[in-house]
């Protein structure tokens, strides 16, 4: 029961497990309304403005799948020049990693 | 018209700590990690032949 053995580890471990990628900024997990529950930013007013600006996006994407495919939305990608934007979605909750992979 | 700016509701402490206390909440962040590091590992290795490709040039 592998999930069994991540859960023990606790939540931060798991977050801290994906900071150890290569440019990784932050990562979050943030309610369906956007809420923070959980953030490695180590500035919550970061943290908000992230959530602010990708919570409706999400919620959008969401839409749109349900409307156009009638699917579920399980992951988004945004790359930019410098970042990759990635987003798991639940109907709950939205998990959230920004990277900078060329950062060293 | 401008799209009005997204509301991020208020949430007090206990019902933040309720949230991620639960089995659903934790069981996401499970998935959600799997997810995630499979995710950064194909950005990596898309880096990495990126690079290799611009070097070759």
């Amino acid at each position: 029961m592998a999930k069994v053995g991540v859960k023990a580890q606790g939540v931060d471990e798991m977050l801290q497990h994906l900071q150890q990628f290569k440019g990784v900024v932050g990562t979050m997990v943030v309610n369906k309304d956007g809420v923070p529950l959980k953030s490695s930013f180590p500035d919550e007013k970061r943290a908000i403005e992230i959530s602010t600006e990708l919570t409706p996006l999400c919620i959008k994407a969401k839409e749109m799948c349900s409307h156009m495919v009638s699917d579920e939305l399980q992951f988004v990608q945004f790359q930019t020049k410098k970042h990759e934007i990635m987003v798991v979605a639940d109907p709950n909750y939205f998990f959230i990693v920004i990277q900078n992979p060329s950062a060293a | 018209p401008a799209a009005a700016k997204f509301e991020i509701p208020q949430m007090s402490e206990q019902q933040r700590r309720e949230v991620i206390e639960s089995s659903s909440f934790l069981d996401f962040v499970a998935h959600a990690t799997h997810l995630a590091a499979k995710a950064l590992e194909v950005a990596e290795r898309g880096l990495n032949i990126r690079k290799n490709y611009a070097e070759d040039e």
